[in-house]
């Protein structure tokens, strides 16, 4: 593995709302390094797009906070107590993002190559022409057929799965050590999707770039992740890598969840995670999975269990305490 | 007492426990009652002539003249209450008779598109694009003004903005999957446009409800300034507010007209916040508490 | 097994941009289907979104007229009917939808929701009645008594979606469309809702068409599937055959681009060039001729019908039996 581009360090992510202060994302460690691929999974609302924003400085103003004792480290340097400026000179240029509604991220009153030739100028400071030349050049590695002609037409002559394409060729048009892709298959067919998913793991190997892939598909991360980490209720419960993963998966709830895939070559009952997520504003005080957990315990009820190592991975759960 | 027997509970029923939580519409609902209640009892209880001619006048407020006397030296307060009866039956009846034109038939246009749509989008074109203050000053004028008569005139002239209003919504209620659901169910035409069309739509009408009273009253007012509102003597807090024309009377005599333009501030004020409660008590979604 | 419902050739077009002076064009949206779905069988359309699957399911619930064909249920055609004649039969014939947020009036309590076809066709003589037939159902779809005052928005997808189940069951269906029922559920609650309906047709067997773009999920709880592309069925079989022995050049690509979860699955991947053309604007010949790496100049001319190419397994390609996988 490549340069450790990406490490983050107990964040604790906590809104703000009318109803009282709560933690969106708690306690989160992760690394990255360059040219790997680490997806974060989980169900709705378990705070995995929370973890992007908050990497990229994107919560919503006065409403998210990442608190003090927070670690983000990019390269080495802090950046989790970045102001505004010095942020929006890494984003765009050194981490990048790609989100899963490519319609309503494009500017539909702006032509593709008017929104394409910015990053490159304000990045890279070239001049209009070179970044017009760059900017065809990025569209054609993303596979846009004809990138010459298309480059002139608006957003809206683009059929979903080009315009995100087109996404990903402004995300990594100034060559980011990092790109984060919050779901961003989720709204394409499924043969759109492969097409998608090869080209990012492509471009990836070409340009060697660290991928942080946020989904909710299992399947999506057992063909294109090197490492995953399983997050629920708000806090990574299981980090490993992908293969370990699925084919001994320690968490009780990943468990579950790889239990309750329908399979493509199996129909026999699907087991099922009994109850609900819990809400973010109410989590049990102790382990988060608790209340759902066949082997709950008193204790997982008090106490929240820190991330135990085991070997190459990390768990969070009593059960694999002695195997420290 | 009826809080044990939740069984019952329905979209109404709730409804209204969710609207007394809603402190200030509440305080909106009494105060119109108030006012309500006031301008029925008083007459009643108190000997009031709002019309009596007598020689002092250009009174200043005392014990006889609560609110001092006009330049025809006629009670203030007796014509403030006799004038508020008539101005609130105005704005209110005016109204009413544009919502009962305005909402069918926006959730008509809305609903089953194509003909009806074309036809009463069109004739609600027509009617705003005619200037109202000049129609309505013709048609006044052509039937005699009374207070049925501006009542009808205001109401007709009016009820293409309720129209618009139910239509945006409809438009966008009547492609939800519940409609569609209903449709599955069994439901017909006239069910859902009552049980999930109007419900679902209705907010932004209440609201332009509570917005269209004071503005009618205001009409007749600016009517009865080209003296086709309410005939003098007769009174309304229309005319009596344009009675203070001069400046020499907005200086000097200030209970000639304050009075007035208090009540209509205090009914608006109180008519809208009473149309905010009642807008989120319509909406489940709003929390109790 | 008896035959349910018999779908002939059923056509759905839509106008569009269609404007003041302007000729509309004409989008095909279902072209021609026919199929029949037997007694207590789960009949899965798939393919990707704007292949006419949801549309299809429409047509034959009568939600949206047909432009031509039959729908035959009780030996009625169900397309002669008009909406009061229709009426009886909207009984039987039920729907679940995508999205459990959006198919619930928010201005109903769950009571008065799974309530209304109670009352839309006078099943529940009494208020204790009906109350009798809601407790009920709630029971055998897992919904607490104490949901019943409350309104949609306090409830998670999946809960509401098992609300959405309750309405469909109590009026006793025979048949229920369901429109991608659990593709807006998380993965932990969507084996929950799978399994209930896997249990209720158990219970009650009725018939689902089950409608969606998921292929694992297809698998886990169809018996036939028939894939769809631009509003044609290019392959219709049972799931067994379909899964082991795809014949359709698109099935096959459908196939392999299902990410599987599970890291030890071996597949050589085709992937497809292009995008689905337009369906205003078809192409002439095989519809899938344009994104197909065995087109010759028979698929540009001829337009496949479907043909049987193995046990209960029908495809429509000219180049079946010629293609090797």
């Amino acid at each position: 593995m490549g340069e450790r581009v990406l490490e983050v360090n107990n964040l604790t992510t906590v809104f703000h709302t009318k109803t009282g202060t709560f933690p969106a994302v708690s306690q989160m460690n992760f690394t990255l390094d360059a040219g790997e691929t680490l997806a974060i999974v989980g169900e709705s609302g378990c705070g995995k797009s929370v973890t992007s924003l908050s990497i990229m400085h994107l919560l919503p103003d006065r409403m998210g906070e990442i608190t003090p004792e927070s670690s983000i480290k990019f390269k080495g340097t802090e950046i989790s107590k970045y102001s505004n400026k010095q942020m929006s000179n890494l984003r765009g240029n050194e981490i990048s993002m790609v989100f899963q509604d490519s319609l309503t991220s494009l500017n539909p009153t702006m032509t593709v190559m008017a929104q394409m030739v910015e990053p490159f100028m304000v990045h890279q400071k070239i001049s209009r022409k070179d970044a017009e030349k760059a900017a065809i050049e990025m569209l054609r590695k993303v596979g846009i057929p004809n990138p010459e002609a298309r480059v002139k037409q608006y957003p809206h002559q683009f059929s979903g799965g080009m315009r995100q394409r087109v996404m990903i060729a402004m995300a990594l048009s100034c060559n980011p050590s990092v790109l984060i892709c919050d779901e961003p298959t989720t709204a394409l067919d499924v043969t759109i999707q492969a097409q998608i998913l090869k080209m990012i793991y492509d471009l990836k190997k070409e340009l060697d770039t660290a991928v942080i892939l946020i989904t909710h598909d299992m399947g999506v991360v057992a063909e294109t992740a090197d490492r995953v980490l399983v997050m629920y209720g708000g806090q990574g419960v299981e980090l490993a890598d992908c293969h370990t993963l699925f084919t001994n998966p320690l968490h009780p709830y990943t468990q579950g969840l790889l239990a309750s895939i329908p399979k493509i070559d199996d129909d026999t009952r699907l087991s099922t995670i009994e109850g609900m997520v819990p809400s973010l504003k109410d989590m049990p005080k102790g382990c988060h999975f608790c209340d759902r957990c066949q082997y709950c315990t008193d204790r997982c009820r008090k106490e929240n269990p820190p991330m135990y190592r085991a070997g190459e991975r990390e768990v969070r759960c009593f059960r694999y305490e002695e195997g420290n | 007492m009826k809080k044990s027997n939740k069984k019952n509970s329905s979209y109404f029923h709730d409804a209204v426990e969710r609207f007394m939580h809603h402190k200030l519409a509440v305080v909106g609902l009494a105060v119109v009652t108030v006012e309500i209640l006031l301008l029925v009892i008083l007459p009643v209880i108190m000997n009031l002539e709002p019309n009596a001619v007598t020689p002092a006048v250009n009174m200043a407020p005392d014990k006889t003249h609560l609110l001092g006397t006009d330049t025809y030296g006629r009670d203030t307060f007796a014509r403030l209450i006799y004038g508020g009866r008539t101005s609130l039956k105005i704005g209110f009846f005016s109204v009413l008779v544009q919502a009962a034109i305005g909402i069918p038939l926006g959730i008509i246009a809305g609903y089953y598109r194509k003909a009806a749509e074309v036809i009463i989008m069109r004739l609600a074109d027509m009617f705003q694009s005619i200037p109202s203050m000049c129609l309505n000053i013709v048609l006044v004028s052509v039937l005699s003004p009374s207070a049925e008569t501006l009542i009808l005139v205001i109401g007709v002239m009016g009820w293409p903005s309720f129209v618009r209003l139910l239509y945006a919504k409809v438009l966008s209620v009547r492609e939800k999957e519940y409609v569609e659901a209903a449709r599955t169910t069994g439901t017909g035409n006239l069910g859902i446009m009552l049980k999930y069309i109007l419900p679902n739509s209705i907010s932004p009408a209440l609201v332009a409800f509570t917005f269209g009273i004071p503005s009618a009253i205001l009409t007749e007012s600016a009517l009865s300034f080209l003296g086709l509102g309410i005939q003098i003597p007769e009174a309304s807090w229309g005319n009596m507010l344009n009675a203070a024309q001069s400046v020499a009377i907005i200086s000097t005599k200030p209970w000639l007209w304050i009075p007035a333009g208090m009540c209509i501030f205090i009914t608006l004020i109180s008519v809208n916040l009473f149309g905010d409660g009642l807008r989120d008590a319509l909406d489940p979604k709003t929390k109790i508490g | 097994m008896k035959k349910l419902l018999e779908v002939k050739n059923l056509t759905k077009t839509f106008p569009v941009n269609g404007g003041f002076l302007k000729k509309s064009k004409k989008l095909t949206a279902v072209d021609g289907i026919s199929f029949d779905v037997m007694e207590g069988e789960t009949l899965c359309l798939v393919g990707e979104s704007g292949c006419g699957k949801s549309t299809l399911g429409r047509c034959i619930l009568q939600i949206i007229k047909p432009t031509s064909g039959e729908v035959i249920f009780d030996g009625v055609d169900l397309c002669k009917l008009d909406e009061k004649k229709m009426r009886p039969y909207r009984q039987y014939l039920q729907m679940i939808f995508q999205d459990p947020y959006a198919s619930l009036n928010p201005r109903m309590t769950i009571r008065e929701l799974i309530g209304a076809p109670v009352h839309a066709f006078k099943l529940a003589a009494t208020s204790d009645e009906l109350d009798e037939k809601i407790r009920e159902v709630c029971k055998v779809v897992g919904i607490s008594e104490d949901w019943l005052n409350k309104y949609p928005h306090e409830f998670s997808g999946g809960q509401r979606q098992r609300i959405v189940i309750a309405r469909a069951l109590i009026m006793n269906p025979r048949f229920i469309v369901c429109d991608e029922p659990v593709s807006a559920l998380d993965v932990s609650i969507r084996s929950q809702v799978l399994n209930l309906m896997k249990d209720l047709q158990e219970q009650f067997k009725f018939s689902y068409l089950f409608v969606s773009h998921d292929l694992s999920v297809v698998n886990y709880i169809g018996d036939r599937i028939a894939v769809m592309y631009l509003g044609e069925f290019v392959e219709l079989a049972t799931k067994r055959e379909l899964f082991n022995n795809p014949s359709h050049p698109y099935t096959q690509a459908l196939l392999s681009a299902i990410p599987v979860a599970d890291v030890n699955y071996k597949r050589e991947r085709t992937y497809l060039e292009g995008e689905v053309p337009s369906p205003v604007n078809p192409p002439s010949g095989c519809r899938f001729r344009t994104r197909c790496r065995y087109a010759s100049d028979v698929c540009k001319s001829k337009r496949p019908e479907l043909k049987l190419v193995g046990e209960d397994h029908f495809a429509a390609c000219h180049m079946c039996g010629k293609i090797t996988k």
